[in-house]
C-alpha cells in the first residue's frame, strides 16, 4: 500500500528473550506512567464504587455498581440518562466534526502549499503555522472577546454592514458551531504541515508517468496521493478523534460549556462529557459519580477507536 | 524514508523551476491563480486574531478598539503588565518547569522507544497495545484523583504537592504514550545496519546506543524536548489544580486567571500580557519548525 519509499529496519534482538536489558530500560517510563495516568485511572475507577462524595470523605464504603445507576436511569427528578445521551451525543458529533474539519482543511491547504509553481508558497506557509505556534490560553481567550455579543470584533464588523448581531456564544445552536469553527483555527496548522511533509515524500515521477498516460487531476488525486498519504494518515485520524472526544480543556476555556440547559444532570449547552465532568467535579463534588462517568467515556472511548484502528487500518505493528 | 537526511528527499522546486515553467497552459495558469487567492483568503482570515490582539493591547482605555482600529494609540499596557502582574514570575516558573518535564521526557521516552523498536521480549505486544489504548486516556477524568493521589503521596511519603515535583512527574507521565509510539515508529525506520556492524566490531549495547542510536534520533529528540516544553507553557487544567501557590503559578495559569478571575476582564492588559509572552514561544516554534515537522512526519510514517 505504501508507496513511500521506506529503509526497512531488520530489528534481530542481539540476544535471547529472557534478557532483562528492555525491561530495565523501560522501567523509568513505566514509572513516570504508572504514576501519571494507570494509578490516577485504577484509583478513579475505584472511587466509582464507592459512595464517596463532599459528605463522606473519610467514611466511604464500597456500593457496587449505584453510582451507574444515574447514567441509565430516566427518572425525570434523579436519573441522567437523558442529559448524558445529550451529551454524548454532542461530545460524538463535536470529535468527528473537528476531525473531518480539521484534516481536511489542513490537507487542502498542503495540497495548495505544496505546488511548486505557486508564487509566494514560503511566506503562506510561515503565515499559516502562527495559530499552532501561539500559546492555546492567550488565542482562546482572545477568541472569547472577538465573538463577543456586545463588544466583539466579529459583530462591530457585521454590524457596520448592516448585518445585525448575532449572539455567537450564547446561542446554542451557533456556540456549536463556533466551537468547530475555532477549532479549525487552532487545529489547521498541525494537520497542513504534517501532511506537507507526507506529500514530500512522495516521489514525483509517479505523478509524472500518471500524466502523460492521461490521468486527469482528480484521478491523480484519488489514485496516487490518497493511496501514498493514507498509511501515515490513519493513525493521525485515530488518535485526533480520541484527541477531540476529550477536548475538554478547549470547551471549558471558550464557552464553559455554556448557554446552560434545564437538564436535571445541570450540563451546558454546549458541554461535552469531559467538560461537564470537569465542572461537575469543581461545583456538585459528587466525586464518585463523576468518576462513574469517567470511566465510562473511558470505555466508550476505546470501543469507538477499536472501531476506528480497524476501520483505517492504523497502528498495525510492522513486522 | 529517513527524515533526518536531506538526500531522501525529492528537493523542493524553487525559483529555477517557476522560470522553467513560464510558458504555463491557459489552465494551469488558472488554476495557480484561483489557489493563490484561496491562499491569500485563509492566510487574511488566520491572522486576523493576532491582529486583533495587537490592535486591543495598544488602544486606550481598558476594552477593545471598537472598530477595527484604535482611535489613539498608547503602550501604557505593557508597561503596566511588567510592573503590575507577576509576569516576569509566571515565565520564570514556566522556563523551569518546561526545561526539567522536557528533559525527562527526551530521556524516559527515548529508552523505552529503543527497547520496543531494538528488541523482541516477552510482554512487548502487551507494552505496546498499552501505550496505545493510554493514548485515548482522557486526561480531565482522572484530575481529582490526580489531585488526592499527589495529596497521598505528600502525606505519606515525600513533600510533592503545591511544587513543581508532582506537576512535572505527572506531565512526563501523561506525555509518554504518544510520544513513545511516535519515536519508536522513528526508531523503526532507522536501518540497523550500522548496529549490526557495530556489534560485530565488539561494540556493546550502550556504545551501540550513544554513538549511533542518539546521533540519529537527534530531530526526534529535540521534537520531543520542545513538544513537552510548549505544552508545558499551554496546559492550565492540572495546573490550577495542584498548584495554589501564586509564586509558583505557571505562565498559562497565571494568564488565564488574570483574564477570566476578574468579573470585568481589563482586556487591554491581557492583551499586552498575550503579545509579549506570546513572543518568546512564536520565536522558539518558529526555530525549531524543522524538526517538528520531521519528527512528526518521520514517526508517523513508518514502514
Amino acid at each position: 500500500m505504501a508507496l513511500i519509499p521506506v529503509a526497512r529496519s531488520r530489528p534481530s534482538p542481539p540476544s535471547g528473550k529472557r534478557n532483562l536489558f528492555p525491561y530495565a530500560w523501560m522501567t523509568p517510563a513505566f514509572l513516570f506512567m504508572a504514576l501519571g495516568i494507570l494509578v490516577p485511572l485504577i484509583y478513579t475507577i475505584y472511587i466509582s464504587g464507592t459512595n464517596y462524595d463532599q459528605a463522606h470523605l473519610y467514611n466511604y464504603h464500597w456500593v457496587g455498581l449505584r453510582n451507574y445507576g444515574f447514567a441509565f436511569s430516566s427518572d425525570p427528578y434523579t436519573g441522567y440518562a437523558q442529559g448524558y445521551l445529550w451529551l454524548f451525543a454532542w461530545t460524538f458529533a463535536f470529535a468527528i466534526s473537528c476531525t473531518i474539519v480539521n484534516i481536511c482543511a489542513g490537507g487542502a491547504l498542503a495540497l495548495l502549499v505544496n505546488n511548486p509553481r505557486l508564487p509566494g508558497r514560503f511566506f503562506f506557509r510561515a503565515f499559516l503555522i502562527l495559530p499552532w505556534a501561539l500559546p492555546f490560553t492567550i488565542t482562546v481567550v482572545a477568541w472569547r472577546g472577538i465573538l463577543n455579543t456586545d463588544f466583539g470584533a466579529v459583530n462591530a464588523i457585521l454590524g457596520s454592514l448592516g448585518l445585525g448581531r448575532p449572539d455567537w456564544l450564547n446561542d446554542p445552536n451557533l456556540a456549536k458551531l463556533c466551537l468547530i469553527a475555532v477549532n479549525g483555527w487552532f487545529s489547521f496548522p498541525y494537520f497542513m504541515v504534517l501532511i506537507l511533509s507526507i506529500l514530500q515524500a512522495i516521489p514525483g515521477d509517479l505523478y509524472e508517468v500518471a500524466e502523460i498516460d492521461g490521468a486527469n487531476a482528480w484521478a491523480r488525486f484519488f489514485h496516487i496521493t490518497i493511496p501514498s498519504i493514507w498509511p501515515a494518515l490513519a493513525p493521525l485520524i485515530v488518535v485526533q478523534f480520541a484527541f477531540q472526544f476529550n477536548n475538554a480543556p478547549f470547551i471549558y476555556a471558550l464557552t464553559n460549556g455554556q448557554p446552560p440547559s434545564l437538564d436535571v444532570s445541570g450540563r451546558g449547552e454546549t458541554d461535552i462529557l469531559g467538560s461537564y465532568l470537569f465542572s461537575q467535579v469543581r461545583n456538585s463534588e459528587n466525586f464518585a459519580q463523576m468518576a462513574a462517568l469517567g470511566t465510562l467515556i473511558f470505555v466508550v472511548i476505546i470501543i469507538l477507536s477499536v472501531f476506528n484502528m480497524r476501520f483505517t487500518g492504523a497502528f498495525k505493528e510492522t513486522k | 524514508m529517513a527524515p533526518g537526511n536531506p538526500a531522501a528527499r525529492p528537493r523542493p522546486r524553487g525559483r529555477r523551476a517557476a522560470r522553467r515553467d513560464r510558458h504555463l497552459r491557459p489552465d494551469q495558469k488558472r488554476g495557480i491563480a484561483v489557489s493563490w487567492v484561496t491562499l491569500l483568503l485563509v492566510t487574511l482570515l488566520t491572522l486576523f486574531p493576532i491582529f486583533w490582539i495587537v490592535m486591543t493591547s495598544l488602544n486606550v482605555g481598558n476594552s477593545f478598539a471598537t472598530g477595527l482600529l484604535p482611535s489613539s494609540y498608547t503602550l501604557s499596557h505593557y508597561a503596566d503588565v511588567w510592573q503590575h502582574t507577576d509576569f516576569t514570575v509566571w515565565v520564570r516558573n514556566t522556563l523551569i518547569v518546561g526545561t526539567i518535564t522536557g528533559v525527562l521526557e527526551v530521556v524516559v521516552i527515548m529508552l523505552m522507544a529503543y527497547s520496543f523498536s531494538r528488541f523482541r521480549f516477552a510482554g512487548r505486544r502487551w507494552g505496546l497495545a498499552l501505550l496505545v489504548a493510554l493514548q485515548l486516556f482522557p486526561a480531565v477524568m482522572a484530575l481529582s484523583a490526580d489531585y488526592y493521589l499527589v495529596n497521598w503521596i505528600s502525606e505519606n511519603w515525600v513533600p510533592i504537592s503545591d511544587n513543581w515535583v508532582g506537576l512535572i512527574a505527572l506531565y512526563v507521565g501523561m506525555s509518554i504514550p504518544f510520544n513513545a509510539w511516535l519515536f519508536k515508529g522513528y526508531i523503526d525506520t532507522l536501518p540497523y545496519d550500522l548496529e549490526e556492524s557495530a556489534y560485530i566490531d565488539g561494540a556493546g549495547r550502550f556504545v551501540a546506543f550513544w554513538q549511533i542510536i542518539v546521533p540519529l534520533c537527534r530531530p526526534m529528540m529535540a521534537f520531543i524536548f520542545i513538544q513537552g516544553f510548549l505544552a508545558c507553557a499551554n496546559e492550565f487544567l492540572l495546573v490550577s489544580v495542584l498548584i495554589t501557590d501564586a509564586s509558583r503559578k505557571t505562565f498559562s495559569m497565571g494568564l488565564f486567571d488574570f483574564a477570566m478571575g476578574n468579573f470585568t476582564t481589563n482586556w487591554t492588559d491581557f492583551a499586552a500580557a498575550a503579545v509579549m509572552g506570546s513572543l518568546p514561544w512564536v520565536i522558539i516554534f518558529l526555530i525549531a519548525q524543522k524538526w517538528f515537522v520531521s519528527g512528526l512526519a518521520g514517526g508517523a510514517v513508518k514502514g
